[in-house]
């Protein structure tokens, strides 16, 4: 069987590459994902179809194994050398794949669900791989596994739990330099997905006079296994400062929904407070103070310079007064 | 590259659930009975999306090289992962849906019954070497536990315990996936104590392409 190695004259070899994707009996059938409802102790069968886009014909190995959610919050599987306990051990699939240059082949696989099996969400992973074989070099060597994924949900009947809570909630103010303009909140948190159902997150966060709704696109917040926690920051616009900024976060979770409408789940309410010190607007008071105070001091000097000019110049009238007095009356004395 | 399909008669190989059906890319044509007085009977053709999500890594092996003198604190080797490409050739790529590239190493596994070295002494830098227009991203660096954090919010000083190498950025559930070919390859810096056992190592490297939805 070739493998993709090196050539010895430092040729590559062709690189292989290949698609998965979900599948009915007869080829690709449009989903993008596996998801099952299952009665504890039943089995399905569904289908996957590995394409191989090269010329060259091509043996992928099969895998299955739990799956698990990425520190960024994306879905993926166990490695090899990981062991599954959960869902990857229930799905039964072939070993291996042949798959000729330009062509597609679906493989059946089953889905076995043990009696007793918990109910709710049970995430795993199928994938075709190939894998570089490991020359015997010395030193240190990483051989590299390359797969295509697809995300296999079974979701096990039986009473769905779907719950969330929030912690550590954690508030930021970030002023506006701009007294005219107000300033920004940040809010963080964790949520923790505490039921048996995935859960998408969204919500709605409020902060004094500003507010914000969650997630926005460029901060995803991926959906949450069962026992997933995340942490999510919400920056508020809008927040005028006045010294004190009460605020309330609502989040809204909603567990998947596979056949029928979805279990409902209750919102959380978190109530917090933001310290908000308009030190922009202090410092424009402080300066028209400041203003106020140089323009009224010189007014009160310029006053006390006149009534001293004033003073003096009565004093001048009253001693020339009296000169002329003593002039006019002529002194005996 | 799109050839036509060629349907060929092959024994089908029995798995371990019987057996496998090979598909030509193409047209299934369906019958379908037009109401019951059974006077026409019609043919649908069925269309299958054209086009495929696919992946793609280049040959090789990699061997992780010693740094001479990188440091007094810690020992360091370093290499570079073979190019890793996704190809989306899909006609009509359903709203929403989007990829991702995720990296995971397993331990270093000493040949001769050394300890293991954990994969949190694994760190990478992606690099993305095609041209995009910013429909595609790298995954952020990954440090190793020897490292200090560079991310105030999240530490990322963790090693490659499933970091993303490569990412459609779809920026709203309404964005459809772009036709192209994304190629993306990585630094990889192993760091490890003074006090490491020598001898060989080895370890695995798994790249896993997914799809997901918003």
């Amino acid at each position: 069987m070739p493998t993709a190695t090196a050539a010895p004259d430092g040729d590559d070899a062709p690189a292989v590459r290949w698609s998965v994707a979900p599948a009915d009996a007869s080829g690709e059938d449009g989903r993008f994902s596996i998801q099952h409802e299952v009665e504890p102790g039943e089995t399905v069968t569904d289908h996957i179809t590995v394409q191989n886009l090269g010329e060259e014909e091509q043996t992928f190995t099969l895998l299955a194994a739990d799956g698990f959610t990425t520190r960024n919050g994306r879905f993926d599987m166990l490695a090899s050398d990981a062991k599954s306990v959960d869902a990857g051990t229930w799905i039964a699939l072939p070993d291996e794949v042949t798959v000729a240059g330009g062509d597609s082949v679906v493989v059946p696989f089953d889905i076995r669900v043990p009696e007793r099996a918990e109910p709710g969400d049970h995430p795993a992973g199928i994938a075709a791989s190939v894998v570089t074989k490991r020359s015997a070099t010395d030193g240190t060597s990483l051989g590299v596994e390359s797969r295509v994924g697809v995300k296999v949900i079974t979701r096990v009947a039986g009473a769905l739990t779907p719950a969330l809570t929030v912690d550590d909630v954690d508030t930021d103010y970030h002023p506006s330099w701009n007294p005219l303009t107000p300033g920004e909140a940040t809010v963080t948190f964790t949520v923790t997905n505490t039921g048996n159902t995935r859960l998408a997150v969204t919500g709605h966060a409020r902060a004094g006079t500003g507010e914000a709704s969650f997630p926005t696109p460029d901060q995803p917040i991926g959906d949450l296994l069962p026992g997933d926690t995340r942490q999510v920051s919400v920056l508020i616009g809008g927040v005028i400062p006045l010294f004190y900024a009460p605020g309330q976060l609502v989040i809204t979770p909603q567990a998947a929904a596979l056949e029928g409408p979805p279990p409902p789940v209750e919102p959380v309410a978190v109530d917090f407070a933001v310290a908000a010190v308009p030190w922009s607007q202090l410092l424009v008071l402080v300066a028209a103070a400041l203003v106020v105070l140089a323009l009224t001091g010189s007014r009160r000097r310029a006053e006390r310079r006149l009534q001293a000019q004033l003073r003096s110049a009565r004093e001048e009238g009253r001693r020339s007064a009296l000169v002329d007095d003593r002039v006019r009356t002529g002194s005996t004395r | 590259m799109i050839r036509n399909a060629r349907t060929r008669a092959v024994p089908a190989s029995v798995g371990l659930l019987g057996g496998l059906v090979i598909v030509g890319v193409g047209g299934v044509a369906v019958a379908e009975e037009t109401g019951s007085d059974g006077v026409e009977v019609g043919v649908t053709i069925q269309e299958r999306q054209a086009g495929a999500l696919s992946l793609s890594v280049a040959a090789g092996d990699e061997t992780l090289v010693e740094v001479d003198g990188a440091s007094d604190d810690y020992r360091e080797f370093t290499g570079v992962l073979p190019d890793v490409t996704v190809t989306d050739t899909r006609s009509a790529a359903p709203e929403g849906v989007y990829w991702y590239v995720t990296g995971q190493a397993s331990d270093f596994v000493g040949t001769t019954g050394q300890d293991p070295i954990t994969p949190d002494h694994l760190g990478w830098a992606p690099t993305l070497v095609t041209e995009g227009n910013g429909e595609v991203a790298e995954g952020e660096e990954v440090l190793t536990s020897i490292d200090e954090s560079t991310n105030p919010s999240v530490p990322n000083n963790v090693g490659l315990a499933g970091e993303e190498l490569l990412q459609l950025a779809l920026d709203s559930e309404d964005a459809r996936a772009a036709n192209g070919t994304w190629t993306a390859n990585a630094a990889l810096t192993l760091k490890t104590p003074n006090d490491v056992e020598p001898g060989s190592y080895s370890s695995t490297l798994t790249l896993t392409l997914f799809e997901d939805t918003y």
